[in-house]
């Protein structure tokens, strides 16, 4: 059977649109597109069989740029382009392709303010403020409602607004700009020189071969990432960026907040039965309403109290769609309540929800958008590492807080900050020296990315993958959660790292891929459950039962993690700025209005 | 389950870059796509929204996983 009437989507037919589109998703045949294959003087044996390959047989490919942009979605297209609009060479490298890998193709709702629609920019500033419960850096909030109205008009040059799938037109326009791309290539490692990142390494999908890329500058826009949970289409993203920062020593954040998204029960896998809708092309619109949109931790708790199917009722801050309201598809379906029995999906009841109900945990894994990953230093992207930079979801900007009150910032806040990144990476590579690391360190570091391919028995991706799953997915752990049920995720979760991840074995390189996500998807399950375990308080989508209040004494401040001299997790708290306080005047309910947490005022003794 | 058929390639290879989750291949023999790595597939419809051919990809809305077992 397949999926709903995709004509009732689109307008056209499937050739039609694919006409409207105008550009291949293939891209072979454009200049500058490779995947990641060596070329003929280096290519090694052809393993057509996968199964072990000795390192000896692996190949390297070695490129040079100024900047390199790991990654392909709304932010590494908008850094490729600014780069090169400042004259520089960039290099794109993209696990899937360009346009069409993360969570950049399903965006629908793109946020511009804009004050001739009546925007207000304190507004924002307050609705922001009390939806993301005062842990959101208003900074990068206010660099949002500078510049996401020219990064739309950008958009509009581009002709990225006049088709349904915008994906293969940023990617042209990368092309058009002159970025060299490589695609179907998994970026593991960055490359170090005297405490500066200066590149890195990775593999094709189809070749045992070591893709090396030197950079003065390198920007990640590698997305965020889930445990490769159900029914939310961005299996393909497993923290890849914030991992190989991390390793590297620099600061990541927000690991303590969850994503809330939903599928159906019926057909938890179906991303396309519950998110199809989301492929209609970038719709302007959106905003940071008070109360947000809906994205909060009440399902998770109807579920805890047995309350099974949970009923999405109406949600806080959530209207039926229409003039101002979210753009559709995006937050929970408007009307709540439970779907009508019987009938497939996508009849009757909200679309592709079907029998069963809701469950969540679509996104098991993720935490809030644009409130996640490598923590920036000032304004201009860039990380704690000399030569590292990030934007978009791969960038902990906190511009959200505690809790996403969207709608559509998500996609033009990865659009404003990539742009960001290109500039001021370009700058930085303008000044910086040329790579000099050593091929030494190059061989050292291509040992350690293939060690799986050599390895001739320990355990599969797969094996290992599941059992992740199989700790981190009960909602009872990161979404509902309390000191013993995370500490004892974080034993197994430590063991899996430990003394498992280490025999991992890879029958060809999309093994090796999958060898390299879960060992990216363990460290980031480490990060989630020690960040947890960290804020003993409860504030936005994090809720401890243990700590079920909000505790403005001790927490009205950002978790930051990053690895010590001794290799293990430090965790720190860095207080916000006192001016971003919420006003001591107002009651504790006044300061937070929207969720009310079970325990909470007993908690407080105010019960 | 999942993706489940390619029928009536004809070989143009958009399906490949299209997926997400490295699914799918082009065979060297037949030089027409195949199904590789089902297992990873997360139904998003990338390969059939970009393919040309109309109904050549079935994708259902189910999935199924190995079973947990004690190592492997």
């Amino acid at each position: 059977m397949s999926a709903p009437d995709q004509k009732s989507i689109f307008t056209c037919s499937r050739r039609d649109f694919l006409k409207v589109a105008g550009v291949s998703a293939v891209g072979l045949t454009m200049a500058n597109v490779f995947w990641g294959c060596a070329a003929p003087e280096t290519a090694p044996t052809p393993v057509t069989n996968g199964g072990r390959v000795p390192l000896k047989q692996v190949g390297k490919n070695e490129y040079e740029t100024d900047v390199l942009v790991i990654g392909g979605g709304l932010a590494a297209c908008f850094a490729a382009v600014k780069v090169r609009e400042k004259g520089l060479n960039v290099i794109m490298v993209d696990k899937g392709s360009v346009g069409l890998s993360g969570a950049s193709p399903w965006a629908g709702g793109y946020c511009v303010f804009d004050e001739q629609l009546g925007h207000d920019r304190a507004e924002w500033i307050k609705n922001v403020s009390a939806t993301g419960e005062y842990v959101n850096n208003r900074t990068w909030l206010e660099i949002f409602m500078d510049y996401s109205a020219a990064r739309y008009q950008d958009l509009a040059n581009w002709g990225a607004l006049d088709v349904t799938e915008f994906g293969p037109v940023l990617k042209k326009k990368a092309v058009e700009s002159g970025a060299y791309i490589i695609e179907r290539t998994m970026i593991t490692d960055l490359l170090m020189q005297n405490g500066r990142v200066v590149g890195a390494m990775g593999f094709p999908m189809e070749e045992d071969t070591a893709i090396i890329v030197k950079a003065k500058a390198t920007i990640m826009c590698t997305g965020a990432g889930t445990f490769k949970s159900y029914g939310f289409p961005i299996a393909c993203l497993t923290f890849d960026g914030d991992a190989m920062a991390y390793r590297v020593g620099a600061e990541i954040t927000g690991k303590e907040f969850v994503d809330t998204h939903f599928t159906s029960a019926e057909y938890p896998a179906a991303c396309w039965d519950q998110w199809g809708i989301m492929r209609r092309g970038l719709q302007k619109g959106g905003e940071p309403r008070w109360g947000g949109h809906g994205l909060d931790l009440g399902m998770e708790l109807q579920a805890h109290e047995g309350n099974i199917p949970t009923q999405l009722g109406p949600p806080s801050g959530m209207g039926p769609p229409g003039e101002g309201g979210p753009p559709p598809g995006m937050g929970p379906p408007p009307g709540g309540g439970p779907p009508p029995e019987g009938g497939p999906p996508g009849e009757g009841g909200p679309p592709g929800m079907g029998l069963g109900g809701i469950i969540g945990g679509a996104s098991c894994g993720m935490g809030v958008h644009k409130a996640e990953g490598i923590w920036p230093v000032g304004t201009t992207c860039a990380s704690t590492i000399p030569g590292l930079y990030a934007a978009g979801d791969a960038l902990g900007s906190m511009l959200s807080g505690g809790r996403y009150a969207g709608v559509g910032t998500s996609s033009s806040g990865s659009s404003v900050q990539g742009a960001i990144a290109g500039e001021y990476a370009a700058d930085y590579a303008r000044h910086a020296d040329s790579p000099g690391i050593s091929s030494n360190e190059i061989d050292r570091i291509k040992a350690s990315v293939f060690e799986p391919r050599e390895r001739e028995k320990g355990f599969s991706p797969g094996w290992v993958t599941r059992t992740m799953q199989n700790i981190m997915f009960p909602y009872y752990v990161i979404y509902v959660k309390e000191q013993r049920r995370l500490e004892g995720a974080l034993a197994n979760i430590e063991f899996l790292q430990q003394h498992i991840a280490p025999m991992l074995i890879a029958n060809d390189p999309h093994d090796l891929r999958r060898a390299h996500e879960v060992k990216n998807m363990l460290l980031n399950a480490e990060m989630k459950l020690r960040a947890s375990l960290f804020r003993t308080e409860s504030r936005g989508c994090h809720f401890r039962e243990d700590y079920p209040a909000r505790d403005d004494a001790n927490w009205l401040a950002w978790v930051k993690l990053k690895k010590d001299d001794k290799g293990n997790m430090l965790l720190m708290k860095q207080e916000i700025p006192e001016e971003w306080k919420p006003d001591p005047g107002l009651s504790y309910e006044e300061r937070y209005p929207f969720l009310r947490f079970p325990g909470e005022l007993e908690f407080l003794g105010m019960k | 389950m999942a993706i489940e058929r390619i029928d009536g390639c004809i070989g143009c290879g958009e399906c490949v870059p299209a997926c997400p989750m490295d699914v799918i291949r082009m065979d060297e023999k037949t030089n027409k796509a195949v199904i590789k790595y089902p297992e990873d597939c997360q139904i998003c419809h990338q390969c059939m929204l970009y393919c040309p051919v109309e109904d050549c990809i079935t994708i259902t809305p189910e999935k199924y996983s190995p079973l947990t077992v004690a190592w492997g």
